[in-house]
């Protein structure tokens, strides 16, 4: 009988943890789990399972693993815990012939580079003509730049940082709306 | 929006009411409810239980650019935020401008209690100036006002010793017992007569049953009219 599925749809593929694990032999350690979310990135991301420990039997079904974790190609220093998580049904299980290609998909480098943020940058020209307007009543220097600086929020995979104190930042800032990531949705704008 | 009101009219007939007359409901008071939707503590409604909505189906290409631009725009308003919070800090009451301005302040104050006092001290000494020769003028007027005291007091026991004296002096005159009987015998033996008449021109006749052939007109007494100088 064909599966018919009902309510709403999900982004989710694949199995729970504890549904590929507790059919393995020794709950698969060593083995190579996937989180299908991820494998929209190029790079290979990916879970080494060192060890597992089961838990009871509620709903959702958990389980507590520790694991290897790359993510985007890029290995974490430390053995990561994965418990809270454990329920999504979106694990995938890499068939032990296909773990070495699967791992060796190299990435293409362009992570090794950190995007190092402006620490400062222009102000908005409303507020930057409030603030000269300001500082004129203030009686101040006028002619300097006002600055705004900027505040980051810390990436959990140190991808991108803010620059130190002196710094060129290789991310820089362009007024208006940036550079599109999608041009061609831009195409048929006409720019006064 | 018309609509709108005739349906509340409706709702009132329900309830026995007639909108325009009874309640008198100008239509431009009204507030319209333009989205009328179910209480939010209704369950689900019955033909609607089953719908799953269908997921927006976003193109890749969009979805990324729209993702660039909230980032982007979350990112420079954090820091516009940051910008006016520090500012805010910087003006409110803990702030280091606003510590100093207090200090600079508590000491322009000290300054003015001290020139305050000074103007104090100052006047203090002219007041006691004035107090001293207050109090030299009150201490003379009373002097003055006791002595004529004393002396009025001294006139009023000298008038009262007088008469007493006087009356010391009458006193060797008065009827007493033991004299009572000369005194009443002496009376008896001179008796007096007050009574007179007078004529037209004013001649007075002395005693009771005096005729007036009886007194010497040489001896005549005229009678005295007070105010009147003959």
């Amino acid at each position: 009988m064909p599966i018919k599925y009902v309510g709403r749809t999900t982004d989710f593929k694949g199995k729970t943890l504890w549904e590929i694990v507790g059919n393995l032999k020794n709950f698969g350690v060593g083995r190579i789990v996937v989180r299908s979310t991820f494998e929209r990135y190029p790079e290979p991301s990916y879970l080494k399972i060192c060890k597992v420990e089961a838990l009871a039997n509620e709903d959702p079904r958990k389980v507590r693993v520790w694991a290897e974790k790359v993510f985007r190609g890029r290995k974490y220093p430390k053995i990561v815990e994965v418990c809270s998580a454990s329920y999504k049904p979106d694990y995938r299980l890499i068939p032990k012939d296909e773990e070495e290609a699967y791992c060796k998909r190299e990435s293409l480098g362009a992570l090794e580079k950190i995007n190092i943020l402006p620490q400062t940058i222009p102000f908005p020209p409303l507020l930057r003509e409030f603030i000269l307007a300001d500082r004129h009543a203030k009686g101040e220097d006028v002619t300097k730049e006002p600055e705004m600086e900027m505040v980051y929020n810390d990436s959990r995979d140190g991808l991108s940082r803010k620059a130190r104190e002196g710094e060129e930042p290789n991310v820089k800032f362009e007024p208006g709306i940036g550079t599109p990531k999608s041009p061609e949705l831009y195409a048929n704008v006409q720019r006064g | 929006m018309l609509r709108s009101i005739n349906a509340i009219g409706c709702n009132f007939k329900y309830l026995g009411l007639q909108v325009a007359s009874d309640l008198k409901i100008n239509p431009i008071c009204v507030h319209c409810v333009r989205w009328k939707r179910k209480p939010r503590w209704l369950p689900v409604a019955k033909s609607k239980i089953y719908r799953i909505p269908e997921r927006p189906k976003i193109p890749e290409n969009e979805r990324i650019e729209l993702k660039r631009l909230h980032d982007r725009y979350n990112t420079h308003m954090r820091a516009v935020r940051k910008y006016f919070a520090q500012e805010f800090r910087d003006s409110s009451a803990t702030s280091l401008a606003a510590l100093q301005e207090t200090k600079d302040e508590e000491e322009k104050h000290l300054l003015c209690m001290k020139e305050n006092e000074e103007w104090n001290k100052q006047v203090a000494l002219l007041r006691e100036q004035r107090l001293i020769k207050l109090k030299e003028a009150r201490h003379e007027s009373i002097l003055a006002k006791k002595v004529a005291f004393e002396e009025r007091q001294k006139e009023r026991l000298e008038k009262a010793e007088q008469l007493v004296r006087e009356e010391k002096e009458r006193a060797k005159f008065y009827i007493t017992a033991d004299n009572i009987d000369r005194a009443i015998e002496e009376a008896m033996a001179s008796p007096v007569d007050h009574n007179y008449a007078i004529d037209l021109e004013g001649h007075m006749y002395r005693g009771r049953k005096t005729k007036p052939s009886d007194v010497p007109p040489d001896e005549l007494e005229k009678i005295k009219v007070q105010g009147q100088v003959s």
